[in-house]
């Protein structure tokens, strides 16, 4: 793995908000107080942006500024968490968190096609929480404050190396609508969206050298089952157009 | 005695299409029952080809949900490539390709079609294509032992 690719998988690893902010407040309380009353607008700062993320038009632009302004001000929070809690445990109760709101993300979506995307995102994060755990660089880093003051912050969170982070904050949109018993609809968009960019993210980890290995969905012996079941939640999204757009786009020749 | 079955990009196609069951019942009935038990098993390129279609559809802003759906359905299935064994996939292709532009008169497949059929040579595994040109040139070719035909 090359030094700037640990750097960003660093970054990543650190800057990882928790999927919801109750969650994020009930770390910021285990702090120390001095340190805790410096970070009490953090919570309020996110949900600002949860919000835009719950109301406006969906956008790539909308995600990459969301996701960015969620990072900067977790991680504010988060660099004082990783520092009390150490890399591990800051990772492993991560994965906790993520196990427990994904299963109430899950209830809440609509339809089987939104909560397998969901269930998927959340395998791949603790995936990603669970590789990065053994890489030992990794293990014993903390989040570097002066990352965020990189002027190519930005700029780098529009890349597919910000996959896993867009998505955890896709995600965080989510579980704050099932919080509000809001749309279910605007959640399940969230949920796949979030799901795509994990993919993408996992994708780009391993070309970084960083190989995910995920859970799988459920039993090897009833794959063949759910197969059947992804084809029905695609026929039911899919329009009569589609599957002639996925023909258009087969492979003719080699150019 | 073939490993198994692949099949091609116009059968995971037809297979989604809303419509499936009525326009299309002897397939869809045949896959309902084979995929509970061996799986859906499908080439790289048809991965490839599938994925180029989901990117088309949420360029035109066609949203997540589809994209999703059809990621959702290719993370189950077993994908199969040319790359194993030292890259003879790739040789069997070419062989292939040779087999096509010296037959006469010559044969032409499309490169997606070339590889998913050296993708099932490679493999073993019977090919099912409900495209009935490329079921045609394989005859002609002499690859029919590679083709699994469904009844009309």
């Amino acid at each position: 793995m090359t030094a700037a690719a640990k750097t960003k998988i660093d970054t990543l690893a650190m800057g990882l908000p928790p999927l919801s902010v109750r969650d994020l407040t009930a770390l910021v309380a285990q702090l120390p107080p001095s340190e805790r009353a410096a970070l009490t607008w953090v919570p309020t700062a996110i949900e600002a942006e949860l919000k835009r993320l719950r109301d406006e038009p969906l956008s790539a632009d909308l995600v990459n500024a969301c996701t960015l302004a969620v990072f900067i001000q977790s991680s504010k929070a988060l660099a004082a968490i990783v520092s009390m809690l150490g890399a591990p445990g800051f990772l492993a109760a991560l994965s906790g968190i993520y196990h427990a709101e994904g299963g109430r993300l899950e209830e809440f979506l609509p339809d089987s096609g939104a909560r397998r995307s969901a269930r998927w995102a959340m395998r791949a994060f603790v995936g990603v929480l669970q590789a990065i755990l053994l890489v030992p660089e990794i293990r014993g880093a903390s989040l570097d404050p002066s990352l965020l003051a990189q002027s190519d912050l930005a700029e780098a969170f529009k890349d597919d190396a910000a996959g896993v982070v867009r998505a955890v904050v896709l995600l965080m949109a989510a579980i704050s609508i099932a919080e509000q018993d809001g749309d279910k609809e605007r959640a399940a968009e969230l949920a796949d969206l979030a799901s795509l960019e994990v993919s993408r993210g996992v994708d780009h980890l391993a070309r970084l050298g960083l190989s995910v290995e995920l859970e799988p969905e459920g039993p090897s012996d009833q794959r063949g089952c759910r197969v059947l079941e992804c084809v029905e939640e695609a026929r039911a999204a899919l329009e009569p157009g589609d599957v002639a757009a996925l023909v258009q786009a087969r492979l003719r020749e080699l150019r | 005695m073939s490993a198994g079955f692949l099949v091609d990009t116009s059968v995971v196609s037809w297979y989604l299409e809303r419509e499936a069951r009525t326009r299309h019942p002897t397939l869809i009935n045949w896959l309902d029952d084979l995929l509970p038990r061996e799986g859906l098993c499908i080439s790289a390129v048809t991965l490839y080809e599938l994925r180029r279609g989901v990117e088309g559809l949420l360029r035109q802003g066609q949203g997540a949900r589809k994209a999703a759906r059809i990621e959702n359905l290719l993370r189950e299935a077993t994908v199969l490539g040319l790359d194993e064994r030292g890259f003879v996939g790739w040789r069997l292709a070419a062989d292939l390709w040779a087999n096509c532009k010296h037959h006469q008169p010559s044969v032409v497949l499309s490169e997606g079609d070339l590889l998913i059929v050296a993708t099932a040579l490679m493999h073993d595994r019977q090919l099912v294509t409900v495209d009935l040109n490329l079921q045609a040139r394989l005859k002609t070719l002499g690859y029919e032992g590679l083709l699994h035909l469904l009844p009309a």
